[in-house]
């Protein structure tokens, strides 16, 4: 355990906008970072790793795929649409702005071929310090992309038995129980929106219950896994978020937050 | 009567096994034809496929047999860069001069497709990303500074281009906040949101 003085923890929303933004709301963020340390963990990277090579993966294949960079765009729109994201979602609304900079494939492929297999641990790990927090031993997203032919490998996000996700929440049982017994007249009167304290309330009474939370609980309650591992690291942490369920999260288990809305730094510029 | 007719037909008709003998020979000629043309094929075949077989050694080869250990880079890059140190307090300039060296190593980018140099290619290629994606007015001295190492880099060290000394100068980039995806403001200027 570290800590004393104040310090950010990024959760993924973070990560992801302070380098995939555009460069007002990227300008804001690294401003406020560079304020205080930050830390990270290897659970977020995880999250990270599987959401943006995920996505550059896609794409890549895509233009693979393709004859030209026209009919690659309107292939990953439509599935872009299919999947019910919306375009300017990061890192896709990156990726997008690729094609309009190159008139050919391959410099477009040799471009996300770097991001793949090199640069998006940068984008990560950039300005953190070191090492990351790793209480829960995550062993999500293993693989490291493997090319076969012009194509590479899906990451999948199976994760193996023997992280220590298990351990971790006997040990944080208090957070636990505190989860498990938020009130649903204080849940109705909390902003949750997407439904995110709820799935987490429910899944932390399953676990208190008995049930093991390798594998789809630990996925379904991993905000809440996030906000815990980083306050047991570093007990004056501030959890920094680009997601509002953070917000209502650090209500809950105590912990101070920073989290902001991207059009609500636009609108104060 | 009957003999008559039998020796007219006899006369025009020939034997049965006249017959034979005549289709044999025209199919044993016919068949002379086809083996000595499926022969040639063959033969043929065997001349393209040597052909695409040494066009490929040839192909495959160019590297080991004609790529220097040394790529020579173009010392436009080099020239461009010592302008722009000289003349890095004059916005003007300096703008000019970083426009210069995006098209420089844009242009030595693409030739060095030609060659098996996938980590001096990532090098290149990222500088080059620095004067698409940054405004040059943005760049601080600190910036120049790690700027002028990857110059000298892809000059002197060439051959210690490889996967790791790319990433370890990529973070540095990474976190002396420059910016190295088409998400600035330039680049949106450019093209577009």
């Amino acid at each position: 355990m570290v800590g004393g003085d104040e310090a950010f923890f990024l959760d993924t929303s973070t990560q992801i906008s302070k380098t995939w933004e555009d460069e007002k709301i990227r300008h804001y963020l690294n401003n406020e970072l560079s304020q205080k340390p930050c830390y990270c963990s290897v659970y977020v990277k995880n999250e990270y790793k599987l959401k943006v090579l995920k996505e550059a993966i896609l794409v890549h294949r895509v233009i693979v795929d393709s004859g030209t960079l026209d009919e690659a765009l309107s292939r990953l729109d439509d599935i872009m649409k299919r999947m019910d994201r919306g375009l300017d979602e990061l890192p896709y609304k990156v990726f997008r702005r690729l094609f309009k900079q190159y008139n050919s494939k391959l410099p477009c492929l040799k471009k996300l071929e770097k991001i793949i297999e090199s640069t998006w641990q940068n984008y990560f790990s950039g300005n953190l310090k070191k090492p990351l927090f790793n209480l829960v031993e995550c062993k999500s997203a293993q693989d490291d992309p493997d090319k076969r032919g012009n194509f590479y490998i899906e990451i999948t996000s199976r994760c193996s038995s023997d992280c220590k996700i298990d351990d971790f929440l006997k040990s944080q049982q208090s957070d636990l129980t505190v989860l498990s017994n938020i009130d649903n007249a204080k849940l109705d009167k909390m902003n949750d929106r997407k439904g995110t304290l709820k799935k987490i309330k429910d899944t932390s009474t399953a676990i208190l219950g008995g049930t093991s939370p390798h594998g789809k609980p630990c996925k379904e309650m991993s905000d809440a896994v996030i906000s815990i591992e980083a306050k047991a690291s570093y007990p004056t942490i501030i959890l920094h978020s680009m997601d509002s369920d953070f917000k209502l999260l650090g209500e809950v288990l105590n912990i101070p937050t920073c989290v902001h809305s991207k059009h609500k730094i636009l609108n104060n510029q | 009567m009957e003999n008559t007719l039998k020796d007219n037909f006899a006369e025009h008709t020939p034997l049965t096994e006249d017959i034979s003998q005549s289709s044999i020979d025209k199919w044993d000629r016919t068949s002379d034809i086809a083996l000595s043309l499926l022969q040639r094929m063959d033969q043929l075949e065997a001349f393209v496929a040597k052909q695409k077989n040494n066009e490929w050694k040839r192909k495959t080869s160019i590297p080991s047999i004609f790529i220097p250990s040394s790529i020579d880079i173009p010392l436009k890059i080099k020239t461009t860069f010592k302008k722009l140190e000289e003349d890095f307090s004059d916005f003007s300039n300096r703008i000019v001069w970083c426009d210069e060296l995006k098209n420089c190593l844009s242009k030595f980018e693409e030739e060095l497709e030609e060659y098996d140099a996938k980590y001096l290619s990532w090098f290149v290629s990222t500088l080059k990303d620095v004067f698409s994606y940054n405004y040059a007015e943005t760049i601080t001295e600190e910036q120049m500074d790690l700027l002028k190492n990857g110059i000298e880099t892809i000059y002197e060290k060439q051959e210690k281009c490889d996967k790791a000394s790319f990433a370890e100068y990529h973070l540095q980039l990474v976190e002396s906040g420059l910016s190295l995806l088409p998400n600035t403001q330039k680049a949106i200027d450019e093209f577009g949101e």
